[in-house]
């Protein structure tokens, strides 16, 4: 597989995310895959590690049966022969506190040698996800600023 | 510039970070440079936007003073023409006490057409950061 092709993988699962279409991304994975978002705790639905397919499920799950996801732009897509990384903006608003936070997406995937994802970290403003559910949305000023 | 030369700028820019060199770093910045890490929140010295040299070396003074890096280990970097991004695994203490705190950061520089950084995004588990500051400072 070529670093292009990985691209074009991770563009279809960004396009399949935004379609709510799971089935599509967990085809993209390796039977093995190690997927997590970039936080030690577990204040999120979707946070925590998960190992193989089965268990990314509930990434996805955690995301669309807590949030409501109102932005999700990619800003950059990079690439190196095995690696993709990407930013991205991203807005979500909670379904139970209703509380909105924007800030950006730092995606990091691994690829195995037959295209398959086999390491996926995501990273998020974590503090202002948790205080968002939470109904304590910061108060500070958004990141995002261009 | 290259994206070649733009992978070479944050290289040695990693490089600068790691012996304390600000000025290395505020050399390849761009006047009005847009520099920050993706946080909303206070709860560390270096959070916050800065804009222009200047107050980047807030950003770099904060990290100074409230933490000990014990660990910067560049696993990849990546670029488009004018664009790097790169996954770090990082550890740190607090300054004065703490256990050392490990996490994965994810970078974005955004190049000018002079091949000087522009606009700067860092993401890092700020529970984490904010929770560690604060239990030191307990």
């Amino acid at each position: 597989m070529t670093a292009e092709s990985n691209v074009a993988t991770i563009e279809r699962i960004y396009k399949a995310f935004g379609e709510g279409d799971v089935d599509t991304i967990l085809a993209a994975c390796s039977d093995d895959v190690d997927w997590a978002t970039d936080a030690a705790s577990t204040d999120a639905p979707w946070w925590g590690n998960r190992h193989g397919k089965d268990e990314v499920v509930g990434f996805f799950i955690g995301i669309g049966e807590s949030t409501d996801v109102t932005e999700f732009e990619v800003v950059s897509i990079a690439s190196t022969e095995n690696e993709v990384l990407a930013f991205l903006r991203y807005s979500f608003t909670s379904r139970q506190s209703g509380e909105s936070a924007r800030m950006h997406l730092h995606h990091y995937f691994r690829f195995d040698h037959e295209g398959k994802l086999e390491y996926v970290r995501s990273s998020e403003d974590t503090q202002l996800v948790a205080a968002t559910l939470a109904g304590q949305p910061a108060r500070s000023t958004s990141a995002v600023t261009s | 510039m290259s994206a070649a030369d733009n992978v070479a700028t944050i290289q040695e820019i990693y490089e600068a970070f790691g012996r304390g060199d600000v000025n290395t770093i505020l050399g390849k910045l761009a006047d009005d440079v847009d520099w920050g890490p993706d946080a909303a929140g206070d709860g560390a010295a270096w959070y916050g936007i800065r804009h222009g040299r200047d107050e980047v070396v807030d950003f770099f003074d904060g990290i100074a003073a409230t933490t000990e890096v014990r660990e910067f280990d560049v696993k990849t970097i990546a670029s488009t023409d004018n664009e790097v991004l790169s996954f770090i695994r990082y550890g740190f203490a607090p300054k004065g006490g703490g256990e050392t705190t490990s996490m994965n950061l994810h970078h974005y520089f955004r190049f000018d057409d002079d091949g000087k950084i522009a606009y700067y995004r860092g993401s890092e588990d700020t529970q984490l950061t904010t929770n560690a500051l604060a239990g030191a400072a307990a």
